[in-house]
C-alpha cells in the first residue's frame, strides 16, 4: 500500500479507528457511541451507516451478521471488522502524521 | 411494569418500504436500540427521534432500484439490455464508433436542415393577422403597382380595412458632419405602415410616427449607429439630401420577415403618389382584408375597377386599340392578383423585399437530408446482421435458458435506441460545430438557441424514435429469430441475408452516385454561366454608381479619368448590364402597330465602344449632336420583334406624340442571368440634362488595373469629397447573379461529401466483416499458390460489381432530374457522358482505396496465423 493511494475522509478514518479500538465488537449503535465518549463528537446513525459501507467498499474493513437476540426487535447486529488493508492505511496515516507533526519547529509549541 | 414502548408503526412501514431489503434489518436493529435507550426518558422523544433517523437514512445508497420497487416487472430486464449494450458498445469499439458517427453525422444533417426549414417558412408568421394581409400584383407576377392603387381601392371596396404602399428597400447616402454613408435597407413607408405591420415603439408612437411628408422612423440599431450618444427623437437626419425629422425608434425588424427594413422613410412625394398616373407602377400595395374576407371574389371586381380608372391611359399607350373592351380581348391580360403575405417568402419570392426564398431548394435539401440519415440508417442494419455470428451463442444461450422471440427483439431495439440516443447527443455537438460554417455557406445567422431549443427537443424525440426503429426493426426480427440449437452449434445463418445486405450497399452506393452526379451538373452549368459570351467586354469596364451625383461636372470628371493612360473612355448611362433596366412601352408607329417592351439604356455616344458593342446597321448616336436627341437605337432582337427588314428610318412611338427614329441597330448582348431569354432593347440618346439618364458611368479600364483604379478613386474624391465611392467590374456584378447557384453548389458538395463519407463507412466495415468469414479462405487459396494481387482481385471484384450496379441505378435518374433542373436556364449546358463518367471513376476509386487497406492487410497475412485457429 502506497501513501497517494490512501483515500480516507476526516470522518471514515475517525470511524475505522474506533472499529479497530472496539475489536470485533463492532456496529452501528456501539461505533455510535463509542465516538461520543471518545470525541465528544454528536454524530448520526446514517452517517455512521454510511461511513461504514463506504470503508467496507474500499477494501478497510468486512462485515458478518451476528446472532439474533431478544433484543433490538429481534434484529441481527451486523459487525464490522478491520481487514489487514485497513490496518496498514491506518499505520500509514499514523506514521505521515507523526512525520509531520515531528517537523513542527519547538519554538511554535512552546509559545502557543 | 408498564407496556413497553414500541417505535412508531408508520416510520417503520416507510424505511421497509423504500429501503433495499438487505439494509432494512440491520438498519432497524440500530434504531431499536436506540429508541429503547431513549425510552426510557421520554417515549415521545424517542418517536420522533425514530422517525427523524429513518428519513435521514432516505440516501441513494439505501433507496431501492427500480427493479426492487416493482418485482418482475420488465424494468430488471430493460436494465440488463442496457448493460448488455453498452457492453457490446464497449466490446467493439470501432464498430461501435464508425456506427455512432454515421448516425450522429445523419441526424447532424437533418437538424441544420430542420432548423433551415423551420425558418424558412416562419417568415412573416409573427405579424398578427398575417392571414388577412394580402399583396397586390399585376398578373400575380409584377410586384410593383399604381401610387393610386391603395387610394381608390381602399375607398371603393368596403372588405378591405386598411392599406399601406411600400418603396425600397433601398440605398441611401446619410450626412453626418461632413461625411457620407451610404445605408442599406431604407423603407418608404405610407403613414398606415404600422397598422399593418406592428412593431414595438421604444419611443415615439405609431399614429404620428409617419405622418409628415419627411419623417423617419428608426430601429434600435440605426438609433445606435447614428446618435449614440444623444436622444435622436426630434434630431434631423440628412437623407439624400433631404432634411428629415426622426419620430420615432422602433425595435429591429425580425429576422424572418420579407421587409427587412433599417431605417422607414415616410413617402416624401405625396403630391406625386396622390396624383401620379395608373400606367406608372412604382409602389408595392399591401392590403389588409376583413377577417374571413374572400380574397377571390374581391379579385373578380378588378377587372371593372381597371377600366374605370385605368382604361384611357392604357389606351394611350396602344393607339392600335378603340376601345379596352378590344384591348383585353386581344389577350393583353392586365389584371390585379392578390397574393397572401404569408405565402410571398416561400412561393412568391419575386415579391419580397428582402433576400428571396427558394421552395425547391428546401424541398431538394429536406429530401438529401433525409437520404443522409438513411443512408446511416442502413450501415446500422448492415453491420448489426453482419455481425450476427458474434452474437450468435448469447441469442441461443437466452433462448435455452426461457427467453422468447419477443424478449430477444426488445433487447436489440433497445440497442438500437441507446446507440441512437448516444448518436443524438453528438449529433447536436457536431451541429454546434458545424453551424458557423452552414451560416457561411447559406447566408444565414442560425445560432446556438435556434438549435437546442424547446421545439427542437421534441423533434430530437421524433428523430431519436424514427431512427431507433428504421434501424433497428429489421436485425431485431432477424437476429431474434435464431434457432437455439442450430445457434449454439455454430451453424445458425450467420451474416444474414447476404443479398438484402448487397442491396443495401448498392442503394447507398447510388444516392451518393445521384449527389455526386447532381454536384457536377451544378457546377458545370455555373462554370458555363461564368464564361459564357455576353457579346460585351465585362472585364474591362468598370462601374460606378451614384454618378449622378458628379452629372454637373460631367465633362471634367471625363476629360480627368481619361488623363490616364491606363483609362480609354468613359460614358454615361441609366443601366447596365447584370444590373437592373427598366423596361418602357413603346409602339410602333404607321399601319400594323406592334406594342413592344425592350430594355430601355439612356446613354451617351461613348458607350458603343466603352461597353464593346458591335454595330450592324446604321450608325450610333454623334457626340454633340443635338439633333440625335430624339433618335434610337435598338438591338437585333427587338428588330425581329418588330418584324422591319429594314429598320433604319422607322419610328417607334412612347405614345402622346413622342416618337424616336431608328438610326442604328446594334448586335444583341447578354444583359440578365442565364435563366433569362434574351431581351429586346434599346439605346436612347442622353446628354448631362436629361433626367434619370446618368445614374451610372461606365469606364473603359486598360493596361494597369490597380493603377486605373487608384485614379478613378483619386478622381472621385476630388470632385466629390467625404462621398463613398461605389464601383465594380462589370463581369464581376455579372458574378453576382449566380451567387444563389454558388450557394447551392457549396450545400450539394457538403451533402454529397457527407454522403459518400457514410457510405464508406458502411463499405470499410463490411469488407472487415467479409474478409473476416473469407479469413480461412484466403488463407487456404494463398497456401495453395495464390499470389496476393490474384486474391485481391477476386476480393474487389465483389464491390466493383456493386458499384457497377449502382450507377446502372443512379445515372438515369440523375440524368432525368439533372436535366429537370438545367431546364430553367435558357443558356445551359447540354448531360454528356463525362459528367456521369467522371462521378463514376471516382466512386469506384474512392471505393477501391477504402477496401484496399483492409483486403490488402488480410491477403498479406501469413496464411498460418488464419489456419490455425481452431
Amino acid at each position: 500500500m502506497e501513501e497517494e493511494k490512501v483515500q480516507l475522509g476526516e470522518f471514515e478514518e475517525l470511524v475505522l479507528l474506533i472499529t479497530a479500538i472496539l475489536h470485533e465488537n463492532a456496529y452501528g449503535v456501539k461505533v455510535l457511541d463509542e465516538i461520543a465518549s471518545q470525541t465528544g463528537r454528536k454524530a448520526n446513525i446514517s452517517g455512521v451507516h454510511t461511513a461504514l459501507d463506504r470503508l467496507e467498499k474500499k477494501g478497510y474493513l468486512e462485515s458478518y451478521l451476528g446472532g439474533a437476540t431478544a433484543e433490538r426487535g429481534g434484529r441481527r447486529k451486523r459487525f464490522f471488522k478491520v481487514t489487514n488493508l485497513g490496518i496498514q492505511v491506518l499505520e500509514i496515516n499514523h506514521r505521515v502524521r507523526n512525520t509531520l507533526f515531528s517537523q513542527i519547529p519547538e519554538a511554535l509549541l512552546q509559545n502557543k | 411494569m408498564s407496556v413497553k414502548p414500541e417505535p412508531p408503526k408508520f416510520a417503520m412501514k416507510l424505511l421497509q418500504w423504500f429501503c433495499k431489503p438487505w439494509y432494512v434489518e440491520v438498519i432497524e436493529g440500530d434504531l431499536y436500540e436506540l429508541f429503547d435507550r431513549e425510552a426510557e426518558y421520554s417515549p415521545n422523544v424517542a418517536r420522533w427521534k425514530f422517525t427523524w433517523n429513518v428519513i435521514r437514512f432516505f440516501r441513494w445508497r439505501y433507496i431501492k432500484d427500480l427493479d426492487d420497487f416493482v418485482p418482475k416487472s420488465p424494468f430488471g430486464m430493460f436494465k440488463t439490455y442496457f448493460k448488455v449494450s453498452f457492453r457490446n458498445m464497449a466490446k467493439n469499439k470501432a464498430q461501435s464508433l464508425l456506427n455512432i458517427m454515421g448516425l450522429a453525422i445523419g441526424i447532424a444533417c437533418c437538424v441544420i436542415i430542420l432548423t433551415h426549414v423551420r425558418h424558412q417558412t416562419s417568415f412573416d408568421k409573427n405579424i398578427p393577422q398575417v392571414e388577412d394581409i394580402y399583396r397586390v400584383t399585376i398578373n400575380g407576377r409584377g410586384p410593383y403597382t399604381p401610387a393610386q392603387l391603395v387610394k381608390y381601392m381602399k375607398a371603393d371596396y368596403p372588405e378591405i380595412l386598411n392599406g399601406t404602399r411600400l418603396g425600397g428597400l433601398g440605398e441611401v447616402v446619410i450626412k453626418q458632419g461632413d461625411q457620407f454613408i451610404k445605408q442599406q435597407n431604407v423603407l418608404m413607408a405610407d403613414s398606415t405602415f404600422f397598422d399593418l405591420f406592428p412593431n414595438t415603439f421604444i419611443r415615439g408612437e405609431a399614429k404620428t410616427a409617419l405622418n409628415g411628408p419627411n419623417d423617419v422612423v428608426l430601429t434600435e440599431s440605426m438609433a445606435q449607429k447614428y446618435f449614440p450618444e444623444k436622444d435622436p427623437i426630434g434630431e434631423i437626419i440628412e437623407i439624400d439630401e433631404v432634411k428629415c425629422v426622426i419620430k420615432a425608434i422602433v425595435k429591429d425588424a425580425p429576422r424572418a420577415t420579407t421587409i427587412p427594413y433599417q431605417i422607414i422613410q415616410s413617402i416624401p412625394w405625396e403630391k406625386w403618389a396622390t396624383t401620379g398616373n395608373w400606367t406608372g407602377n412604382n409602389f408595392y400595395s399591401y392590403f389588409k382584408l376583413a377577417p374571413g374576407a374572400d380574397p377571390e371574389i374581391l379579385e373578380s371586381k378588378f377587372p371593372s375597377f381597371i377600366e374605370k380608372y385605368m382604361g384611357d391611359e392604357i389606351l394611350k399607350f396602344n393607339p392600335q386599340y378603340n376601345s379596352y373592351q378590344e384591348f383585353v380581348q386581344d389577350n393583353n391580360q392586365h389584371t390585379f392578383v392578390l397574393i397572401p403575405m404569408r405565402d410571398i417568402h416561400l412561393h412568391h419570392p419575386r415579391l419580397t423585399l428582402g433576400t428571396p426564398g427558394n421552395y425547391n431548394n428546401l424541398i431538394i435539401f429536406s429530401l438529401v437530408a433525409l437520404f443522409i440519415l438513411l443512408l446511416a440508417c442502413i450501415n446500422y442494419v448492415n453491420m448489426a446482421t453482419a455481425k450476427s455470428s458474434l452474437r450468435a451463442k448469447e441469442i441461443g444461450i437466452r433462448k435455452v435458458l426461457g427467453s422468447v422471440k419477443n424478449l430477444i427483439a426488445q433487447q436489440f431495439m433497445v440497442e438500437s435506441f441507446v446507440i441512437t440516443g448516444v448518436a443524438i447527443f453528438i449529433a447536436i455537438g457536431l451541429t454546434l460545430i458545424v453551424l458557423p460554417y452552414f451560416n457561411l455557406i447559406s447566408e444565414n445567422q442560425y445560432e446556438v438557441l435556434d438549435i437546442i431549443s424547446l421545439r427542437n427537443i421534441g423533434w430530437f424525440f421524433v428523430i431519436w424514435v424514427v431512427v431507433g426503429l428504421l434501424a433497428g426493426l429489421y436485425p431485431a426480427s432477424f437476429l431474434s429469430s435464431f434457432k437455439p440449437i442450430a445457434a449454439l452449434k455454430g451453424e445458425s445463418k450467420t451474416g444474414g441475408n447476404q443479398r438484402l445486405r448487397s442491396s443495401l450497399v448498392v442503394l447507398q452506393f447510388a444516392i451518393s452516385m445521384f449527389l455526386m452526379v447532381a454536384t457536377f451538373i451544378v457546377y458545370a452549368q455555373l462554370r458555363h454561366m461564368s464564361n459564357r459570351n455576353l457579346g460585351l467586354d465585362a472585364e474591362q469596364v468598370f462601374i460606378l454608381s451614384d454618378a449622378d451625383k458628379i452629372v454637373s461636372k460631367m465633362d471634367r470628371f471625363k476629360s480627368l479619368l481619361m488623363g490616364n493612360s491606363n483609362i480609354s473612355n468613359v460614358a454615361f448611362t441609366s443601366g447596365y448590364p447584370s444590373g437592373i433596366i427598366a423596361d418602357w412601352g413603346y409602339h410602333s408607329t404607321g399601319e400594323n402597330v406592334v406594342s413592344v417592351d425592350p430594355l430601355n439604356v439612356f446613354a451617351d455616344p461613348n458607350i458603343l465602344d466603352v461597353w464593346g458593342l458591335e454595330l450592324t446597321e446604321g450608325r450610333f448616336f454623334e457626340p454633340g449632336l443635338k439633333s440625335d436627341s430624339m433618335t434610337i437605337v435598338i438591338n437585333e432582337q427587338l428588330q425581329s420583334e418588330l418584324g422591319w427588314k429594314d429598320p433604319i428610318g422607322k419610328n417607334l412611338s412612347r405614345g402622346g406624340g413622342q416618337d424616336f427614329r431608328v438610326i442604328g441597330v446594334v448586335r444583341d448582348f447578354v444583359t440578365r442571368s442565364a435563366k433569362n431569354q434574351g431581351s429586346s432593347l434599346l439605346f436612347r440618346w442622353s446628354s448631362a440634362s436629361t433626367p434619370f439618364a446618368n445614374h451610372f458611368a461606365s469606364i473603359k479600364v486598360k493596361g494597369n488595373i490597380t493603377d486605373a483604379l487608384d485614379h478613378i478613386d483619386k478622381t472621385w474624391a476630388n470632385l466629390l469629397p467625404g462621398f463613398p465611392m461605389d464601383g465594380q467590374f462589370m463581369d464581376d456584378s455579372f458574378q453576382r447573379l449566380y451567387e444563389g447557384e454558388k450557394r447551392f453548389g457549396k450545400m450539394f458538395t457538403g451533402a454529397s461529401v457527407l454522403a459518400i463519407i457514410i457510405a464508406c463507412i458502411g463499405l470499410f466495415s463490411l469488407t472487415a466483416f467479409i474478409l473476416e468469414r473469407k479469413k480461412k479462405e484466403i488463407a487456404l487459396r494463398k497456401v495453395m499458390g495464390a499470389r496476393v494481387d490474384q486474391l485481391f482481385y477476386g476480393v474487389s471484384r465483389y464491390f466493383v460489381r456493386l458499384v457497377l450496379i449502382s450507377a446502372v441505378l443512379a445515372i438515369p435518374i440523375s440524368f432525368y432530374v439533372g436535366d429537370f433542373w438545367l431546364s430553367s436556364y435558357v443558356d445551359r449546358i447540354s448531360l454528356n457522358t463525362m459528367i456521369f463518367l467522371i462521378p463514376l471513376l471516382l466512386m469506384l476509386a474512392i471505393s477501391l482505396i477504402t477496401i484496399s487497406y483492409q483486403t490488402y492487410r488480410s491477403t498479406v497475412k501469413n496464411p498460418v496465423e488464419a489456419l490455425k485457429e481452431e
